[in-house]
């Protein structure tokens, strides 16, 4: 089997993603392939630079928090995976809407991955936040609106990858997920807003409205940030052609039958 | 350091989820890989078959079942 790690030919970046995202299956073609190989092994290199450097930024160039101390290190990916949750959700979203007026196959596929990457993210943040909770307030769980309305939201996901299992039939199943998806996404401004719109026990956001970080902490957020969004890329691109090379075997499987 | 326990636990889950999903994610396509090359090779197979049966003068080139 081929190294994900080995680094193929190089390919123009416009006609890599475009390889990548081709209505044909990623193994079709020996270019399509070195395409998806060469963006693998970008975004890991990528990723793991990102996340090395956030982790040093994180521990050890931004200054420890006055009120909370070390306990305040958890935010960093807390809140980065938040991010990260909500972008693959949004990404979800435009495939769903996108999928629903084209009716192109590989837009479910991506709606897919953005769900379950999402989904990933959405379990880190409800984990670690409880992690914080407990010595912060002394409590691991409450169900104030930010709480509650991001622990809705994972179960609404969760529930979207449930229904996929129910439906049999490809288009009818792209074309029900793809409804629930932008249904499930209305929660998605209520998790962000949350904090502005009622009174909740979780912390105000640090960046922006309500500011005033320590200039180390600014960059240590933004490089997390940044880590994230490059794991959560990575992440939807192999899931996508996980889905892609399930769409190949059902094609192959009716190849094979034919052909007795 | 006070908390530290709880820093520790919190960046494992962040780590260990990751790790987990995209593990799941590959042995997946690992196994899907596993699944198109036996396909093929019984694809191959039948045509190769098929061909070896019908009469010379009459077989048709390997993928023309998909066509038909």
């Amino acid at each position: 089997m081929k190294s994900p790690f080995s680094l193929p030919p190089c390919l123009p970046p416009s006609r890599l993603a475009a390889d990548y995202f081709s209505a044909s299956p990623p193994s079709s073609s020996r270019s399509s392939q070195q395409g998806s190989i060469a963006i693998d092994a970008l975004l890991i290199l990528a990723s793991a630079a990102a996340v090395a450097i956030a982790l040093i930024a994180a521990f050890y160039r931004a200054p420890t928090e006055i009120t909370m101390g070390f306990l305040q290190k958890i935010f960093y990916f807390h809140a980065a995976s938040g991010w990260a949750g909500i972008a693959a959700l949004t990404i979800a979203f435009v495939a769903n809407i996108s999928f629903l007026l084209t009716r192109k196959i590989q837009l479910d596929w991506l709606a897919l991955a953005g769900v379950e990457v999402g989904l990933a993210f959405f379990s880190i943040v409800l984990i670690t936040g409880p992690i914080w909770a407990h010595p912060a307030w002394g409590i691991w769980w409450t169900w104030d609106a930010r709480l509650t309305s991001t622990f809705v939201l994972w179960v609404l996901d969760l529930c979207y990858l449930l229904l996929r299992q129910l439906v049999e039939n490809p288009e009818r199943r792209a074309v029900v997920s793809a409804v629930y998806g932008i249904f499930a996404y209305l929660d998605v401004p209520l998790v962000y807003f949350s904090i502005w719109w009622w009174r909740t026990q979780h912390p105000q956001p640090m960046i922006g409205r309500t500011g005033g970080l320590a200039p180390g902490m600014g960059s240590a957020f933004a490089l997390s940030f940044t880590a994230t969004t490059f794991l959560m890329t990575l992440l939807i691109f192999q899931r996508y052609k996980l889905e892609s090379l399930r769409h190949q075997v059902s094609e192959l499987q009716m190849e094979a039958d034919a052909t007795g | 350091m006070k908390n530290f326990n709880s820093v520790m636990a919190a960046y494992l889950v962040v780590w260990g989820v990751l790790f987990v999903y995209s593990f799941t994610v590959s042995r997946r396509m690992s196994r899907l890989r596993d699944e198109i090359a036996r396909l093929r090779a019984t694809i191959d197979r039948g045509t190769a078959l098929s061909a070896a049966k019908a009469p010379a003068g009459t077989s048709q080139p390997a993928g023309a079942s998909k066509q038909s």
